[in-house]
């Protein structure tokens, strides 16, 4: 019966749209408005789905209209879904009922949920035959969307955790080197100090930072974590073992955040839009967030800079960071001179990515991280650094951004942000979280 | 035992228009000897309820009514130094997505009340004037479905709707809206309490049952048939749960879901964000307006279907 | 009295008390129901649709309840009562319920009492009738998404009306989104003002479903308005406010679409607007776990069966 997935996914999208047109003439219905089908150009369609919106939004129509003018008869339609949850449960629905777009945009974190059927892998002859091979990315990004040896998705950026920081206060605090550049903060100790120094000029908070987000929190903790050495190893296939973590580097880095939100360094009751609009009304001297704030900070006309998140235990600057890449969804029947289509506009992306990077996103394909025109970008290439040493979130097929893990972790970690858990407790909160979920057996 | 469905007629049995207006004097009468002070404090107490109630539509249309710059000033501004634009509509409207989800949602809707409205009329007549086999088992089995919340039903209606290939359709949205079996007790109740007499005659004059229906009793059943189509259509314009599962294509989408879900590339733009929300609800206060009294009674009497 | 009583319970009716009724009703059936042939006819047409897209779902989802089956997955094997035996011992499903029950008590209170106030002022016969039921119900007509947009608009931390004027007032700004003290409170209030309109024009008909002559005869024996209020009035109201009672109960526990859309998908700040139905779909369509979210359906379907036996059991009873 309605068990069988292959059967489903066997619907191929001209069928359906067949079925729908049937099916609603059949209920009375003279219009199917906008089904797709044929534009009235004529031309090829290439179905893409992203989320981006706000700054990365505009600077991503801009990047799809440098293809459109590549190929003016390819008829791109770019859709954009609500981030987070909604967008990937739509994709996946789409996908398994073998309706999804030709090209869509996927964090590489995401690929473990969506990598086993749900994304087919690039050719890497395609690629080649476009210019485009695997050592012209950063290892640590490849090694993420490389699944059995497969490339399941092609690397747009690398997008780390970094650290805003404003030149006025820093300066008056006395944490600028000679250069105006920020002195580097080589220990955990170093960085609260600043912070601490940082509180004093602005009267208010150090680092702006938000405790009640779930994605901040995470990628500071994710950041220290690795720093600190720990490690979240999975147990293979069979269910019902529980998760091997380093419960002492867990207790530490909770450690450091709890010590870190004071309500003077931190505040102990910033949400996630508030922090970046606390950095950019100067009430704090330091934002710890990901890259692509850096549009905040701009529009608000304040004197910043932006720096690698440093290394503040151990000599590895880790740094919690994800990719935004491209993936093909598996189609009912792929039509080869659409995928090859979805190829042109995935590399023609990449290739004009540098407008994408002045949205503070590290660009993945060598050619545009090494040319001078990104090189030249000030603050966005200053902490480039980072997608050597990016820390991508935990291997397992409910983690990712935006994912279950993710906000529940948000939880213990808002927690402890907040004085509500100890470090202990933060930490035992999450393992115990994790080990349910392992219990409950993989639904891949 | 048309009571049931005219409960203000049961008030008033002879229904006669001079007594009612009478009895409304009554109140009136009534309302006077209150004293002055008492009516003060009622008509403060309304009108401080109803600036609650319209402060958040009067806001949203403030708002959609200013350029996109002056909608996040500190402190608020009611009156933007610009002036107010028509900006945010003329966007809205030259936006292809939102005027394919109004035809949609206008396609759905219509289909899904007329659909509805021609199962449930049949459906109760049927249980109401006709006899066959297991009528009443088939009966209690429709008024237990009443007791199904459509909610829980999401897992396997996608998972059955998918494998139908419905998925991504008109027929995929609209099916499964069209059970409302509350309606068809509702309707039932109605059909029950018209004399008999009426359809004997029909039969004297050897007319088929299909026929009477059609030209006997529906004419008689006009504002029952109207309230329930009135609760249908505002059920089936705002439904988002359902269409919001079966819908991945934003070409197929309806409002509520294409309004929800999809996002513009340039952020949140209030203005706009106000302009569509205001016009994706425009449909049914203009329905308010032209039927208030049917949907005021209809309340009263299909009060369960419209939960 | 009990006639006088019986007037506004006529104008909702209860089924399952009219499904007994019916039963020993065998003069009316003798009346009217004639012997028109091919009655089957009739109703098949809406069985059959109500077979395929609700006792078939029923079914299917109570199949499902037995298996692992993944949204994506490929394959799906019988686990038994497994599912059932997970979630007594899943801590987000407990939380969930309780935030479910959380919302409906939060949220009934407000539906009820506001409802029956404006019920009462405007019943009073007030002039501008027609505005009074337009401000009060008009919400109710908005689409969801309507209505959860504007009020996102409004709870919006810098710029939103509501931090305005609170800071107009010189108080501190609220994170109605963004406080887990405020966020389940914040679904509260909206789904207050959407739909408080439909319970006041139940309680609007009741009210003009006593007749005069029972006030007439109150103010001859000089009973004063609160007296009449208290005395007559409201208890005369007893039958529809358990009826609005139960209806709204039954519509807050089945809470979904304003909290998902108000988190856009995220449960709120630190999950604490999460319905269980959210959860529902969450397992289901987010984490692919179709059996499991199946099985919590189930639990929760019980849940409103009992309530909605217990609203048939009540009405039936006062009836009788």
């Amino acid at each position: 019966m309605t068990m069988d997935p292959a059967r489903r996914r066997g619907l191929s999208r001209r069928s359906f749209l067949r079925a729908s047109a049937a099916g609603a003439g059949a209920l009375g219905a003279t219009s199917l408005a906008g089904c797709g089908g044929v534009a009235a150009g004529g031309g090829p369609q290439l179905a893409y789905w992203n989320f981006f919106t706000g700054g990365d939004g505009g600077r991503m129509v801009d990047l799809i209209d440098s293809y459109r003018a590549e190929a003016p008869d390819v008829d791109v339609t770019a859709t954009t879904l609500e981030w987070g949850s909604p967008y990937y449960t739509k994709l996946a629905m789409a996908v398994e009922g073998g309706r999804g777009p030709d090209l869509a945009t996927l964090h590489a974190s995401r690929l473990e949920t969506f990598g086993l059927n749900l994304v087919d892998s690039w050719d890497l002859g395609e690629l080649e035959a476009r210019g485009v091979t695997l050592d012209q990315f950063p290892q640590p990004a490849l090694e993420r969307v490389t699944l059995d040896g497969e490339l399941k998705a092609l690397p747009l950026d690398t997008h780390p955790l970094v650290l805003f920081y404003n030149t006025r206060i820093c300066e008056e605090a006395g944490l600028l080197a000679s250069d105006g550049s920020l002195a580097p903060l080589d220990s955990a100790e170093a960085f609260l100090d600043a912070g601490r120094r940082a509180a004093e000029v602005t009267g208010d908070n150090g680092i702006a930072y938000g405790t009640n987000d779930a994605l901040a929190s995470f990628m500071l903790f994710w950041s220290v974590f690795n720093q600190l050495g720990g490690q979240m190893v999975f147990p293979d296939g069979s269910a019902s073992t529980s998760v091997e973590v380093d419960r002492d580097a867990m207790v530490s880095a909770m450690d450091f955040i709890a010590t870190m939100c004071d309500d003077t360094i931190a505040s102990r009751s910033q949400d996630g839009a508030g922090a970046p609009a606390a950095f950019a009304s100067e009430q704090a001297g330091f934002l710890l967030i990901g890259p692509w704030e850096v549009a905040t900070a701009q529009t608000a006309g304040i004197p910043f800079s932006m720096t690698q998140f440093p290394a503040l235990y151990g000599d590895t600057a880790y740094c919690r960071a994800d990719s935004h890449s491209f993936v093909l969804p598996t189609q009912a029947s792929t039509d080869p001179e659409t995928r090859g289509l979805a190829y042109d506009m995935a590399v023609a992306l990449l290739r004009n990515s540098l407008s994408w990077a002045e949205g503070g996103h590290i660009p993945a394909l060598s050619e545009v991280a090494e040319s001078p025109e990104y090189l030249a970008l000030d603050p966005q290439s200053n902490y480039r650094g980072a997608a050597d040493v990016a820390a991508f979130d935990p291997e397992i097929y409910f983690a990712g951004s935006g994912s279950t893990f993710m906000s529940r972790a948000g939880q213990s970690l808002q927690g402890v942000g907040t004085g509500a858990l100890t470090p202990e407790q933060g930490a035992d909160d999450l393992i115990g979280w994790i080990d349910d979920q392992l219990a409950l057996g993989s639904p891949l | 035992m048309a009571t049931v469905t005219e409960g203000r007629d049961v008030a008033r049995p002879d229904g006669a228009p001079p007594k009612q207006r009478r009895s409304r004097e009554g109140a009136v009468s009534q309302a006077q000897r209150a004293s002055i002070v008492t009516r003060a404090a009622i008509a403060t107490a309304l009108t401080v309820l109803a600036v609650l109630w319209l402060a958040p539509l009067a806001w949203a249309l403030v708002t959609s009514l200013k350029r996109e710059a002056d909608t996040t000033t500190v402190p608020l501004e009611v009156v933007p130094e610009a002036g107010f634009t028509l900006e945010a509509y003329t966007r809205v409207l030259s936006n292809d997505n939102i005027i394919t989800w109004f035809v949609n949602s206008t396609v759905v809707t219509v289909v899904v009340t007329v659909l509805t409205l021609a199962l449930s009329t049949t459906a109760a007549y049927g249980f109401s004037r006709t006899k066959f086999r297991g009528r009443k088992v088939l009966f209690a089995l429709t008024i237990a479905g009443i007791m199904v919340p459509p909610q829980i039903l999401i897992v396997p209606l996608y998972e059955q709707v998918t494998a139908m290939g419905l998925a991504d359709t008109y027929a995929g949205i609209i099916l499964p809206q069209l059970v409302v079996p509350a309606m068809v007790f509702i309707l039932k109740k109605f059909f029950d309490g018209i004399p008999s007499e009426l359809e004997e005659a029909a039969r004297v004059d050897g007319a088929s049952a299909l026929r009477i229906f059609w030209q006997v009793v529906m004419p008689l059943s006009r504002s029952i048939v109207a309230a329930v189509g009135i609760f249908v259509f505002i059920g089936a314009w705002n439904n988002f749960l359902w269409p919001f599962i079966i819908i991945s294509d934003p070409d197929l989408m309806t409002l509520p879901v294409g309004l929800v879900q999809v996002r513009s590339s340039f952020g949140i733009q209030y203005a706009q964000v106000m302009a569509s929300a205001l016009l994706a609800g425009l449909p049914l206060i203009i329905i308010f307006m032209l039927f208030q009294r049917q949907i005021v009674r209809g309340v009263a009497t299909t009060g369960l279907g419209g939960q | 009295m009990s006639a006088v009583g019986s007037t506004p319970q006529s104008t909702v009716p209860a089924p399952a008390a009219e499904v007994d009724r019916d039963a020993p009703g065998r003069r009316r059936e003798g009346r009217s129901l004639t012997s028109i042939r091919g009655g089957l006819w009739f109703v098949a047409p809406f069985l059959v649709v109500y077979a395929l897209f609700t006792l078939v779902p029923i079914l299917y989802g109570l199949f499902l309840s037995f298996f692992d089956t993944s949204l994506v997955g490929t394959s799906s094997s019988f686990v038994g009562f497994d599912n059932y035996a997970r979630l007594l011992g899943d801590a987000q499903v407990w939380r969930t319920l309780g935030i479910t029950l959380l919302f409906t008590l939060l949220s009934t209170v407000p539906l009820v009492a506001v409802s029956l106030v404006m019920a009462l002022l405007v019943h009073s016969g007030t002039r501008g009738q027609w505005f009074w039921r337009f401000a009060y119900f008009a919400p109710f007509l908005l689409p969801v998404a309507t209505v959860t947009l504007i009020w996102q608009w409004l709870f919006q931390g810098d710029f939103g009306l509501l931090n305005g004027l609170l800071r107009g007032l010189g108080l501190p700004a609220v994170g109605w989104l963004s406080d887990p003290d405020w966020g389940l409170w914040s679904v509260v209030i909206l789904t207050v003002w959407w739909t408080v309109g439909f319970n006041f024009l139940l309680y609007l008909a009741a009210l003009q479903g006593i007749p005069q002559t029972v006030y007439e005869a109150a103010a001859i024996d000089g009973a004063g308005g609160w007296r009449r209020l208290l005395s007559i009035t409201l208890p005369l109201l007893k039958v529809t406010t358990g009826l609005v009672l139960t209806l709204q109960v039954l519509a807050s526990l089945k809470l979904f679409d304003q909290a998902y859309i108000l988190y856009v998908g995220s449960g709120g700040p630190g999950g604490v607007a999460q319905p269980i139905l959210q959860y529902v779909y969450d397992t289901g369509f987010v984490n692919y776990r179709l059996g499991y979210a199946s099985a919590i359906s189930y639990m929760f379907f019980a849940l409103i069966i009992v309530v909605s036996l217990a609203q048939a059991w009540i009405s039936s009873r006062r009836r009788s």
